[in-house]
């Protein structure tokens, strides 16, 4: 671990020094044991705040998408494989352009102590770099090597294990499951704004001229906001997981990412994310569509 | 003389006062999570060595995150007819084994919403809840009381503030008009003894010099510093929501052609909707214009207009930020400053 941290602060030091990044978001020690801080600097001199440890669990791929960031420059941004993926649907999405990030990628045995449930999953431990095919976002850098195995895509369903759960409960059960869930939000919004995808400049929750999704948090706001921010990010969410981690209430958000995720790989074979050269699923325009709708 | 309370009788207590049609408020467990509970039974509430701070304040209670406080239909003339809710209804609330930092958070949202209205909906609440709190015996990782004016052991807010002595059992301090007529009507909760036994309370050292955060901010509206620290803040409003003291809100109409309901919610101000004029314009523009002002507001502008800052060192801001954004952090860099 010591190695590939002063790899990575020698990197970052480098790309300041030279010019060929303006801004360098990593990993910076946490306030407290077992955190770490997204770091965001602009001079060489503060490379050594850097760190790579077990508790990197943010996406910083979200940066891309903050002014306060990109306005200073060409960015250094450190990802791991998972986090890539949303790096690719800003990509797609024309919300980032790459000539305008350096992606550094990070092997990734998995984060969290205990393992985190969604690095159990995984198979993006080992990021693609310089010389990917057109199939794989090729970051810039590569810093470390993965130990731990990838397993097959989507774990072969296993990944899903939970959403099946609540699907097999009898509706009047799932809707009191999502009730009691949903019942907990307060409103704080960290769910949308960690996001990387959601980056609406102006959300339809904040829109009131008309008012789509009522504001307030109590039960019918608060359904309203997570069935919408759901099927806004049906087809678009990587499933990083920041959502889930950033809820102060521990609102299980990745259950609905997830059954979206599922659907849509089930009927447009379409992962988020994991393709760069692949036509993003609300991209599709498809005369022979079954829904009528659509012509 | 000393009263004691034994840690048993503290839930004899939250249980005679549910008998006796209280809202008794207390932590308690719920999805994982620790959190100020409107107790059903008091066998739910958390014995007080197995937490330090739920992850909100109790604040809810006296300032919920979304209360209508205007009702209105349209009547056959088709003119509204506009109803107050009535909160004369509302039960008398006992709050139990709150921490003396939450305690203290009530001093300073009296300021804000007695200062020339007097809001109702606040006060009606309040002026009927009466406050335990229960000193800390150890401080969380991300504890920071000692260092804004407060302390394991405060009293501000509290109406009986208890203190852990040995084998169970609780010192209780009498601190208010409130605090003396709950000890009198539960009377044969609590014992007196001769003298009082030593208590356990945890020790802090101040973690800046609280002294120098105004100055430096009276001088520094604009400086390098903010866009530093706050290039990284996500703008959402765990923070804000997690704070004991953290008061803004919003009013939001809701309704149909029939009629509807003017409400209150919580508000943020690391929101970027927060200060967009109706014209379009926003004088805060970037995340760090937004963090200043919940800093500048905290440790100047409350200062300067009421005597007192809005922040009371709980951590949970720190605790709760998605990207560690740690508030006793910034107030170490910022003493350390020269102002």
């Amino acid at each position: 671990m010591a190695e590939v941290v002063e790899e990575l602060r020698a990197l970052a030091r480098d790309l300041l020094t030279k010019g060929a990044v303006q801004v360098f978001v990593g990993y910076g020690e946490g306030s407290v044991p077992g955190r770490t801080a997204p770091t965001i600097i602009t001079t060489a001199g503060r490379a050594g705040e850097l760190v790579w440890n077990k508790h990197c669990l943010n996406n910083l791929a979200v940066y891309l998408t903050r002014n306060e960031v990109t306005k200073r420059g060409r960015v250094g941004l450190v990802v791991k494989g998972c986090d890539a993926r949303a790096v690719t649907g800003l990509l797609q999405e024309g919300q980032a352009t790459r000539e305008k990030v350096v992606i550094i990628g990070m092997a990734c045995d998995g984060m969290g102590e205990p393992l985190l449930e969604m690095c159990k999953h995984c198979d993006a431990h080992m990021p693609a770099g310089p010389g990917a095919d057109a199939h794989h976002l090729a970051c810039d850098y590569i810093i470390g090597k993965a130990t731990a195995p990838d397993v097959a895509p989507e774990d072969g369903g296993a990944c899903y294990a939970d959403v099946a759960k609540i699907e097999a409960l009898p509706p009047a059960e799932r809707w009191a499951f999502w009730q009691e869930q949903f019942g907990r939000c307060v409103k704080c919004y960290a769910c949308r704004q960690v996001c990387p995808l959601c980056y609406c400049k102006r959300c339809l929750a904040e829109k009131n001229e008309p008012q789509w999704l009522m504001s307030s948090a109590h039960a019918a706001g608060n359904f309203a906001w997570h069935v919408a921010r759901a099927m806004h990010l049906a087809g678009r969410c990587v499933g990083c997981g920041a959502c889930e981690r950033a809820c102060p209430q521990h609102i299980p958000l990745s259950l609905l990412s997830k059954k979206m995720a599922k659907a849509v790989l089930q009927h447009f074979k379409y992962r988020a994310g994991c393709d760069p050269a692949a036509t993003p699923a609300v991209k599709t325009f498809d005369p022979s569509d079954k829904n009528d709708f659509f012509r | 003389m000393a009263t004691i309370i034994t840690a048993e009788n503290l839930k004899q207590l939250a249980s005679a006062l549910l008998k006796a049609g209280y809202r008794v408020i207390a932590p308690a467990r719920e999805a994982e999570l620790t959190v100020f509970k409107a107790l059903k039974d008091a066998r739910e509430m958390l014995p007080e060595s197995e937490y330090i701070l739920p992850q909100a304040s109790f604040k809810e209670f006296v300032f919920p995150r979304c209360e209508c406080i205007l009702r209105y239909r349209f009547g056959e003339d088709k003119l509204p007819v506009f109803e107050s809710p009535n909160l004369d209804g509302e039960p008398q609330q006992a709050v139990i084994g709150c921490r003396p930092c939450d305690a203290a958070s009530l001093p300073i949202l009296d300021k804000v919403f007695g200062w020339d209205y007097v809001d109702p909906f606040y006060f009606k609440r309040r002026e009927k809840t009466v406050v335990l709190s229960i000193a800390c015996s150890r401080a969380g990782e991300s504890c920071f009381c000692t260092a804004v004016g407060y302390a394991p052991d405060a009293t501000a807010g509290s109406d009986i503030l208890l203190k852990k002595s040995a084998g169970g059992k609780y010192v209780a301090e009498v601190l208010s008009d409130k605090g003396r007529e709950l000890a009198g009507k539960f009377g044969s909760l609590f014992e007196q003894v001769e003298a009082a036994p030593p208590v356990e309370v945890a020790e802090l050292k101040p973690a800046f010099a609280v002294e120098k955060i105004k100055p430096w901010l009276d001088a520094h509206f604009e400086d390098p510093l903010w866009l530093e620290i706050a290039a990284r803040c996500m703008g959402c409003g765990t923070c804000a929501f997690g704070c004991p003291t953290c008061h803004c809100f919003d009013i939001v109409d809701e309704g149909d052609l029939s009629g509807g309901c003017r409400l209150k919610n919580w508000d943020m101000c690391s929101s970027a909707l927060f200060t967009k004029h109706g014209s379009g314009h926003n004088p805060r523009t970037g995340q760090e214009q937004r963090y200043r002002q919940r800093v500048s507001h905290k440790f100047k502008y409350y200062l300067e207009k009421f005597g007192l800052r809005a922040c009371v060192g709980c951590g949970r801001c720190s605790v709760r930020c998605p990207v560690n954004l740690d508030l006793c952090g910034v107030l170490k860099t910022i003493a350390s400053k020269q102002a």
